[in-house]
């Protein structure tokens, strides 16, 4: 039951966008078995209309998670994995001759889909990285002078193994940036894991996975989010947080404005994931680590001495008083 | 936060145990070292520190506690010890210093403690400091096998062939014990399951019989490099002293004992710094010796045969007042005190003793001269007065220099009656006339010598002796010479004339660098001293102003001035440490390092203790209503001792005094965040509080986070809440 609001268009409840919220949860949960915590941080990320950063080791399930948001929500789901020689061309799609015709057609690339998973998007030189970024943060790609607009939602999960750094081109912090979570999904307890073995048994539990929201909900949702109330006092918060970042000795790099207006905005979308209509210091708190932490940059003193981006962020956290 | 895979981490931090065999190698090593110490008597005190030493290596098999890989402290043991035997260091007194047992006692000791040192750090990869300790006991045991000329075997040079084989065989034993070094420990899950704590006994073995055949060639190699050298070691050494004899020998510099007039003078206008003379202001001409006696081209009398007797720093006037400027002297040959003819006083530097001799002018020489050596030179204000240098003429010395000797052409003094002659009579034409002061007459009779011998001789380097005397041949026969021709001939013409005059040998101060003046051994100079009634002494120089020495040689280069600049200034930094004991030394720096670091420790720890500081709560609400009740209901957790700090929302703050929320509406921090208060309380300390009605606080807080933070201000839900507040601190009241 969608509400009429004054322009005319349908809102949807508070009630209905967490019913709809839990829905999207519990059937990820079918599949990623064990990690609520993460699948609500890729959903908040999805409802506040950033993208994610993936960091794990190989086999924890994050094309799993991936194609089950896309068939939860019944979207095209598109996979990229990158390797050294691809080209910004495979990503974004290219023209090609007819010879039949004397024309070019253009074949759209992967990039075209509404979940796209960039699978070890370190693995690639950074001119296929930045094409990209740029698709990413700009919803929309120019080539040859025409402008086309890509599906929404437009939904990019990228990985990268946090371990392996042998003929990699690691994502400089500028670039970290555009991604407005960072999750790791982890090796599931050993009960977990053998629900896994269980359930894999019988077939893959992803090719029973049903749709259970549209893309227009998402979309719907999407524009939910942006209405939440952030009071002064929270807004005043985050900036706090960001400006203790931005002022300590031990960072080369603080958290910019894309990153403060990252965090206000995941935490507009976990209120609403959570039934209100207004953002607490708690969901500050809460997402201050997945959302900040990938965005500093240490100093080399710092970063040799031991010094890890999470303690940086508890720091801010302890020290900042939070509004009453 | 992220999952790092644990088998790429160090492993565990457990303590890792050094093999039994090779404890016992190094302490053998350090018995060995205290049996050479003993029998050479080198540092006995430095005993004692070897038994620590044992102590320690021993101590760390048992002591659970290990310096932290990356810390400072084995840094500052390491300039502890080295500093604590600074003291012991022998001073070089020309012995090779590589064989001198005290310094092999030291670097002995040097390498025990470092294998001390070694055996208590931490080892974060798990594996014992095998081949450290296998080379530091070995550096040890050598140290202690060490036998020069000057070295006593004592009781281990006697048995050191038995005692070597045994340290190898504890080395070897070692080996089966040091497992592999290069794969790391299987993470912690599959060692559980597979229980692998050490390598299969076949791959020790191998490990073990590798390093053995590395041990046996590493023993090969160092006896077929030493074996060569000792057995030829006689002809190595012969032909290290051709080596050095073919050297060409260091330039001789100093005043000649008796110059003979030569054709050459000054040859090869050698630059050797002689002497460095600081802030001088006075005569460019510093005289040295005095010849009175003239015999066959040659000035006597010589050196040698002079008496010098030893005086008294008094006898020098070394109190005067005056300008001091202090010489320096770097040719120990030179041992004459070379000065000005009106310097009013001499004092010799620290450790110099002086000698005079009167024979031909007052003449002081250094007796010990170990250069450099320095003296000052003090000269009073007033050009003309005459210093210590100046004694009244004696009739006997005025008779030798009044003497022309027989070998004189006659020539000569007919010469020098002939100038006078011309110059009274170009003075009687000029209408100019000589007065009669007190030394004027002497003076008009040196300007006129002087006049003629600049207008019809030049000056040459080279010059023909000719037959017969030099200085009648010079005079009559020739036109050109150098210094010392001018100069006899200036002293045969003025006594031929009736001023008592002597031949003064010593150098021509010029080259400036700064404020100080260098005198080089090309500015050896020879002029003319004369005695003016009325006046005493003064100094005569009749050599053409082309044959001073500042214009003969050019300028020297650049980069010897550097060279000398930088080594004085190494010695004047050897002056001021030779002041200090080498304790007192090790102290200062022992002092300055732990100064740098107090201060370093103290500002950090300033730094961070300021920066704990939180800032206050935040209570700016829109409505008076919503700051009271936030106020009351953090003065109600205050009163009942559960205050939450400023950085945490209140529903934190109880989830963490472990009372569930009911339902979970809120989810809760996500694990790894590790939000921590400053006073983060768990359940265990809250025993001591008044038990607080969690369940409706948590409804309170909800119903005040509704009307704080939603966007428009409810003024009924206000009333209601506030009514909540009431309750909820009132229940508590009773």
């Amino acid at each position: 039951m969608k509400i009429e609001t004054e322009t005319g268009k349908t809102m949807l409840t508070h009630e209905q966008f967490a019913a709809t919220a839990g829905r999207v949860e519990r059937n990820l949960a079918t599949v990623i078995r064990g990690k609520p915590a993460s699948i609500r941080l890729v959903l908040i990320s999805l409802l506040a209309g950033g993208h994610t950063l993936l960091e794990d080791v190989p086999g924890t399930g994050k094309t799993t998670l991936a194609k089950s948001l896309a068939k939860s929500i019944n979207g095209i789901f598109r996979r990229i994995q990158f390797t050294p020689d691809l080209l910004p061309a495979d990503i974004t799609g290219s023209s090609f001759y007819r010879p039949q015709d004397g024309t070019f057609e253009f074949r759209e690339g992967p990039v075209f889909t509404n979940i796209l998973l960039a699978d070890e998007i370190n693995r690639t030189s950074p001119r296929t990285q930045s094409a990209l970024l740029e698709v990413m943060s700009e919803n929309q790609i120019t080539i040859e002078g025409r402008r086309r607009n890509l599906p929404q939602p437009f939904f990019v999960v990228a990985t990268q193994n946090p371990t392996e750094f042998h003929g990699t081109y690691p994502l400089p912090e500028a670039q970290l940036d555009r991604f407005a979570i960072r999750v790791t999904l982890g090796y599931p307890d050993l009960d977990d894991e053998m629900d896994i073995l269980v359930t894999h048994n019988d077939g893959e539990p992803i090719d029973s996975l049903e749709a259970v929201v549209t893309c227009e909900d998402i979309l719907d949702m999407q524009a939910l989010v942006k209405t939440i109330t952030v009071d002064r006092a929270v807004a005043q918060y985050i900036l706090k947080l960001v400006e203790f970042t931005r002022a300590d000795t031990r960072l080369r790099l603080g958290i910019s404005p894309r990153g403060s207006l990252a965090l206000y905005r995941t935490a507009q979308a976990r209120a609403a994931i959570e039934g209100r209509d207004f953002v607490l210091p708690e969901d500050i708190r809460a997402l201050a680590g997945p959302v900040l932490a990938h965005r500093i940059m240490l100093d080399t003193k710092a970063k040799y001495g031991g010094v890890q981006n999470d303690q940086i962020i508890d720091e801010a956290l302890n020290q900042v008083a939070v509004p009453r | 936060m992220v999952n790092t895979n644990t088998a790429t981490e160090p492993a565990s931090k457990e303590v890792v145990k050094i093999p039994t065999a090779l404890i016992f190698a190094v302490l053998m090593s350090y018995f060995a070292l205290y049996l050479y110490i003993q029998a050479n008597s080198a540092a006995q005190e430095t005993i004692f520190v070897l038994v620590i030493l044992g102590i320690a290596l021993i101590g760390s098999r048992f002591a659970r506690f290990r310096m932290a890989h990356n810390s400072r402290a084995p840094w500052i043991l390491r300039i502890v010890g080295i500093l604590f035997f600074a003291g012991n260091f022998p001073q070089r007194d020309g012995s090779p210093l590589l064989f001198n047992p005290a310094v092999v006692a030291l670097l002995g000791m040097i390498w025990g403690i470092e294998a001390a040192i070694q055996a208590w750090r931490e080892r974060p990869w798990g594996n014992p400091p095998g081949a450290s300790l296998i080379l530091l006991s070995s550096l040890t045991f050598v140290s202690a096998s060490t036998v020069g000329e000057e070295t006593n075997v004592g009781i281990f040079g006697n048995y050191v062939a038995l005692l070597t084989p045994i340290f190898l065989l504890l080395i070897v034993l070692s080996f089966r014990a040091l497992e592999t070094s290069s794969t790391p420990a299987p993470p912690a899950h599959v060692a559980a399951v597979l229980r692998v704590d050490r390598v299969p006994r076949r791959v020790g073995n191998s490990i073990a019989l590798v390093r053995l055949m590395a041990l046996l060639l590493a023993i090969g190699v160092g006896f077929g490099c030493w074996w060569p050298v000792h057995m030829y070691r006689s002809q190595i050494s012969t032909w290290g002293n051709e080596l050095l004899e073919n050297h060409p020998a260091p330039e001789t510099a100093g005043l000649s004992s008796a110059p003979a007039l030569g054709d050459m003078f000054n040859g090869n206008g050698s630059p050797t710094r002689v002497l460095r003379i600081d802030n001088y202001r006075g005569d460019a001409h510093l005289r040295g010796l005095c010849f009175d006696t003239y015999s066959r081209g040659r000035w006597l009398p010589a050196e040698e045969s002079v008496r010098y007797e030893p005086t008294a720093a008094a006898a020098m006037n070394s109190t005067a007042a005056g300008e001091r400027a202090t010489v320096h002297c770097y040719v120990s040959s030179l041992r004459e005190i070379v000065a000005p003819l009106n310097v009013a006083g001499i004092a010799p530097g620290p450790g110099v003793e002086v000698e005079r001799a009167d024979a031909a002018g007052l003449v002081f020489r250094v007796d010990n001269a170990i250069s450099p050596y320095t003296y000052d030179l003090i000269q009073a204000q007033g050009v003309a007065n005459q210093g210590i240098l100046c004694a009244p003429i004696s009739p006997e010395e005025r008779a030798r220099c009044l003497n022309i000797p027989a070998d004189i052409d006659p020539k000569v003094i007919d010469l020098a009656h002939k100038i006078w002659a011309d110059a009274q009579a170009k003075a009687d034409a000029a209408g100019v006339a000589i007065t009669s002061t007190q030394g004027a007459i002497p003076q008009a009779k040196i300007d006129a010598v002087d006049h003629y011998i600049l207008s019809h001789y030049t000056y040459a380097l080279k010059s023909h002796p000719g037959t017969g005397d030099k200085i009648s041949n010079f005079l009559l026969h020739e036109n050109a010479g150098h210094c010392e021709y001018f100069a006899s001939s200036a002293v045969i013409l003025l006594r031929a004339l009736g001023i008592p005059s002597r031949y003064v040998t010593g150098y021509y101060a010029h080259e400036s660098q700064g404020s100080s003046t260098i005198v080089r051994q090309r500015d050896s100079h020879a002029w003319t001293e004369s005695w003016v009634d009325g006046i005493g002494w003064v100094t005569v120089d009749m050599t053409p102003g082309g044959g001073r020495p500042d214009k003969l040689y050019p300028p020297t280069a650049a980069t010897t001035r550097m060279w000398e600049w930088l080594a004085d200034r190494v010695a004047d930094a050897q002056a001021y440490f030779a002041r200090f004991t080498p304790a007192q030394l090790s102290g200062g720096v022992a002092g300055m390092g732990i100064a740098f670091y107090g201060l370093r420790w103290l500002i950090v720890g300033l730094r961070r203790r300021r920066r704990r500081v939180i800032a206050p709560v935040v209570y700016d609400n829109r409505a008076e209503a919503l700051r009271d009740m936030a106020v009351i209901f953090d003065k109600y957790l205050a009163d009942n001792n559960v205050p939450c700090p400023p950085n945490q929302p209140w529903i934190e703050h109880l989830e963490l005094l472990g009372i569930p929320t009911a339902p979970r509406l809120i989810s809760p921090v996500p694990p790894g965040l590790g939000v921590r208060g400053p006073e983060a309380t768990d359940v265990a300390t809250v025993k001591s509080t008044r038990t607080i009605d969690t369940a409706r606080a948590l409804d309170f807080v909800r119903e005040y986070n509704a009307l704080r933070f939603r966007k428009s201000f409810d003024a009924e839900r206000a009333a209601e809440t506030r009514a909540l507040l009431e309750e909820l601190t009132r229940k508590e009241a009773n």
